[in-house]
C-alpha cells in the first residue's frame, strides 16, 4: 500500500524576477514501510517538493496545482488548522537541513523537543512531554541527562541526533529527511545512517530522504527518484537504477561519483558538463538537453515523454533512454 | 620515491592560545592552547600531489595555511627546497610568494565581488609587477582563461563573479593560483562547495594544468577523491598525521585503526554493496590541551594499555608506509 501519493504536483516561488517553478510536474509515492531516496543537485527543487509534502513552504511559494493524498485522505485541500492538528508532526515530519542551525540556541534541547509535542499534542502534560523527549533522546542514544543542556553543548553528530527525536516526537509514519548528514564527517555520517536505518525497522516508519549525495542514498533507500530542474526524470527499485540508468542525467550523476573501491587510480573524473537551467525561464524541451550528449533535435523541441515504463519498478521520461538493459 | 623534495616539514607546530576570563585564570595557572597541528613532519615531493585528508577540526587547513606562511607556526621548520622559510622576513617572504599559491575551499567568498574577472586574475601578476601594459595584462590573463576552459575569454573578463556559476568561480580561482606558474600549490578543498556533476571538471582541468604547476598539497575531507586526485595520501588526526602512504596501498592496504574506520565509514555508490555497522565510538575529541596519548586512544576499538601512556610516533612500516600506532611496531 502507498502512504504518500503525490501527482502532478506544482510548487511556484512568485520573486521580483518572475515566477521560479521549483517543482514543475512532479508525482510521487512512497510505498508504507519503505525508504525512498530523492537525488539532484542544488537548485533543482527536492527540498521545495519536501516542504511542500508538510505545507510548509516559505510565504512566497505556493502549490499551485496538485494532488497530496497520505494513506487514502486527501491532504492537499485541509485547511492550515486541520493540518497542523492531524497531519504535521502526528503523521508526517520533518529531520531539517542544517542540524547546526536548526536549534535554537537559547532554549533547552529537551524543552524544544517537549515543545513539538505541545504543539500538536495539547493533552499531555508538561511532566509527560519532558519524559517522552527524554526517551526520545535514549532512542537516538543521547544520555537523557543531556537533554537538559543547552543546543552549544552537543557536538554535531549529537544536534543532528536530537533534531531526529524531535521528528519523532509525536510518533508519525512518514518522515522526511532533508539532507540528513549533510556537513557531518563520514564517521559520524556513517553512525547517523545505521542510527536512521535502526529507526525505522524499530518504528515502522515510512522514509523519504533528500540528498545530492547518491552514496547517502545508496545506502539508505530502496527507491530512488532523480529529480533534474523541477521535475522528476528517473524513478525506481535503488539496485536497478542503480545497474541501468536509463536517463543520461542519472547515469552522468551515478558516473560522476569516485568511489573508494577502485582497484585502479583514475586519471580522469567523470563530469556532465554545463550547469542547470535558471528556473525562472527553463529550456522549452527537456530541461537536460544543453547538458546531454544524446540529445537530438526532438529534445529540444518537444518536452521529455510522461514517464515511461522500463519494467514494473523502474520508470524514465527521456526522449532516448540509454536501453542496454541488464 | 624520489629523493626531490620540494617542501620538507619538521616538527611543525601551530597552538592557538584560548583567553580565559579573569575568574578562571585566577584560579588555574596552565594555560589552554587548541593544538591545531602538532609536531609533524612530511616531505612533498618534486612533481607529487600529496593528499591530506581528515575531519573538520583535525587541522588540515591550518597545516594548509602555514606551509605557504598566510599563518605563522608555533615552532619548527618549512623548507621550500633548501630554503627554511619560518625565519624570513616580510620582504624576503614577499620574493618567494609568486613560488607558492593557494586555492581557497569557497568561491563564494574568495573572489572579490568588485572587481572583474580580469581584474581577479591579474591580480597575482600585478602584485609581483609581471605586466609590462594593459594589453600585456589582457592576453596573459585571456591565455589563462583558455586554459581553464572559460572561451571565449573576452565572454568571461569583463564580467563580475555573481554572474557566474559555483563551478566557473572556482575555475576563475584556480586561474588566479596558476597564473604565475607557481611551483607548489596548496588547494583547500577546492571542490567540497561544487555539485558533484561539475567537481570532474575542476578536478581534469587541475589535472592537465600540471605542465603550470606539478606540486600540490590537496586538502580534503573526502577519500574517494583524493584516492584518484593524489599520488600519496597523509590522514590526519587532531593535529597528528596517522597514516601515509600511496594512494593505492591507503585504501588497499590500511594499517591505522583510524584509517580503516575511515575507510569503512565511507559510503560507496552502489546500493548493491551496503556496508556493515561502523566500528567506531563516539566523535572527535577535543584538540585543547590534549593529553599525551595517542589522539585517537578514546575512540579505538584495539587500544592496548600503552596507547593510553604513550603517543606513537610516526615509523616507517616499509616501502615509505609511515604509521603512528604502537599496534604494528611494537
Amino acid at each position: 500500500m502507498n502512504i504518500l501519493e503525490v501527482s502532478d504536483l506544482r510548487v511556484y516561488y512568485h520573486t521580483l524576477k518572475g515566477v521560479v517553478k521549483a517543482v514543475d510536474g512532479v508525482d510521487f509515492t512512497v510505498e508504507e514501510g519503505s525508504s525512498v531516496g530523492l537525488a539532484g543537485e542544488s537548485g533543482c527543487g527536492k527540498t521545495t517538493l519536501g516542504l511542500s509534502f508538510l505545507k510548509l513552504l516559505p510565504s512566497n511559494g505556493a502549490i499551485e496545482s496538485g494532488a497530496l493524498v497520505f494513506k487514502g485522505d486527501d491532504i492537499y485541500t485541509l485547511d492550515e488548522k486541520d493540518f497542523r492538528e492531524n497531519v504535521r508532526w502526528n503523521q508526517i515530519s520533518m529531520i531539517f537541513q542544517g542540524a547546526m542551525n536548526a536549534l535554537n540556541p537559547v532554549f533547552k534541547v529537551e524543552d524544544q523537543i517537549a515543545e513539538a509535542i505541545k504543539l500538536h499534542d495539547k493533552n499531555k502534560k508538561k511532566k509527560e512531554r519532558i519524559e517522552i523527549a527524554r526517551d526520545l533522546l535514549k532512542r537516538v542514544e543521547i544520555d537523557p541527562a543531556m537533554g537538559s543542556h543547552y543546543p552549544h553543548e552537543f557536538s554535531g553528530g549529537m544536534r543532528q541526533r536530537a533534531m531526529i527525536a524531535m521528528a519523532l516526537a509525536c510518533n508519525p509514519q512518514l518522515v522526511i529527511a532533508d539532507e540528513p548528514t549533510t556537513a557531518l564527517d563520514v564517521i559520524v555520517q556513517k553512525q547517523l545512517m545505521d542510527l536512521l536505518r535502526g529507526l525505522k525497522e524499530d518504528m515502522n516508519l515510512s522514509l523519504i530522504v533528500i540528498s545530492h549525495d547518491i552514496s547517502v542514498l545508496a545506502e539508505l533507500c530502496d527507491y530512488l527518484n532523480i529529480m533534474y530542474a523541477g521535475r522528476i526524470v528517473e524513478g525506481g527499485e535503488i539496485n536497478e537504477i542503480f545497474r541501468s540508468p536509463q536517463h543520461h542525467y542519472t547515469h552522468g550523476l551515478i558516473s560522476t561519483f569516485p568511489t573508494v573501491e577502485d582497484e585502479e587510480r583514475k586519471n580522469t573524473f567523470e563530469f556532465i558538463p554545463g550547469a542547470p537551467p535558471n528556473l525562472l525561464d527553463p529550456p522549452q524541451g527537456c530541461r537536460f538537453y544543453p547538458r546531454c550528449q544524446a540529445a537530438t533535435e526532438i529534445c529540444r523541441q518537444e518536452p521529455p515523454p510522461e514517464m515511461r515504463r522500463v519494467s514494473d519498478n523502474h520508470h524514465v521520461a527521456c526522449h532516448h533512454p540509454r536501453g542496454d538493459l541488464v | 620515491m624520489s629523493e626531490n623534495p620540494i617542501i620538507r616539514v619538521r616538527e611543525l607546530r601551530k597552538l592557538f592560545p584560548i583567553r580565559r576570563g579573569l575568574v578562571s585564570s585566577l584560579f588555574t595557572k596552565e594555560d589552554l592552547n587548541l593544538h591545531a597541528v602538532d609536531k609533524v613532519t612530511f616531505d612533498i615531493n618534486q612533481d607529487e600531489v600529496l593528499g591530506l585528508v581528515g575531519e573538520s577540526g583535525c587541522g588540515k587547513t591550518t597545516l594548509g595555511r602555514l606551509l605557504i606562511r598566510l599563518i605563522e607556526p608555533t615552532s619548527g621548520e618549512i623548507y621550500f627546497r633548501d630554503t627554511n622559510i619560518v625565519p624570513l622576513s616580510t620582504s624576503e617572504m614577499k620574493l618567494l610568494r609568486p613560488k607558492m599559491q593557494i586555492i581557497f575551499q569557497d568561491p563564494y567568498e574568495s573572489l572579490n565581488p568588485r572587481m572583474t574577472v580580469l581584474d581577479l586574475v591579474a591580480e597575482p601578476l600585478e602584485v609581483n609587477h609581471l605586466i609590462d601594459s594593459e594589453a600585456d595584462k589582457e592576453e596573459k590573463v585571456a591565455e589563462i582563461l583558455e586554459s581553464v576552459r572559460l572561451t571565449p575569454p573576452e565572454d568571461f573578463m569583463f564580467r563580475y563573479p555573481h554572474e557566474l556559476s559555483g563551478g566557473q568561480r572556482q575555475r576563475i580561482a584556480v586561474a588566479r593560483a596558476l597564473i604565475i606558474h607557481p611551483d607548489f600549490v596548496v588547494a583547500d578543498e577546492p571542490v567540497s562547495m561544487l555539485d558533484t556533476s561539475t567537481r570532474g571538471e575542476i578536478l581534469n582541468l587541475m589535472m592537465e594544468l600540471k605542465q603550470l604547476t606539478r606540486s600540490y598539497l590537496f586538502i580534503t575531507h573526502e577519500l574517494a577523491v583524493a584516492r584518484h586526485f593524489c599520488d600519496r595520501i597523509a590522514i590526519m588526526y587532531l593535529g597528528r598525521i596517522m597514516e601515509m602512504a600511496t594512494s593505492d596501498e591507503i585504501v588497499k592496504n590500511p594499517v591505522h585503526p583510524y584509517t580503516r574506520a575511515l575507510l569503512e565509514a565511507t559510503p560507496v555508490p552502489n546500493p548493491a554493496a551496503r556496508k556493515e555497522k561502523v566500528n567506531i565510538t563516539g566523535e572527535v575529541t577535543s584538540p585543547i590541551n590534549p593529553p599525551r596519548r595517542c589522539r585517537f586512544y578514546s575512540r579505538c576499538l584495539v587500544a592496548k594499555d600503552i596507547c593510553s601512556k604513550l603517543e606513537p610516533e610516526l615509523v616507517d612500516i616499509g616501502g615509505g608506509h609511515m604509521v603512528a600506532c604502537h599496534l604494528n611496531h611494537t
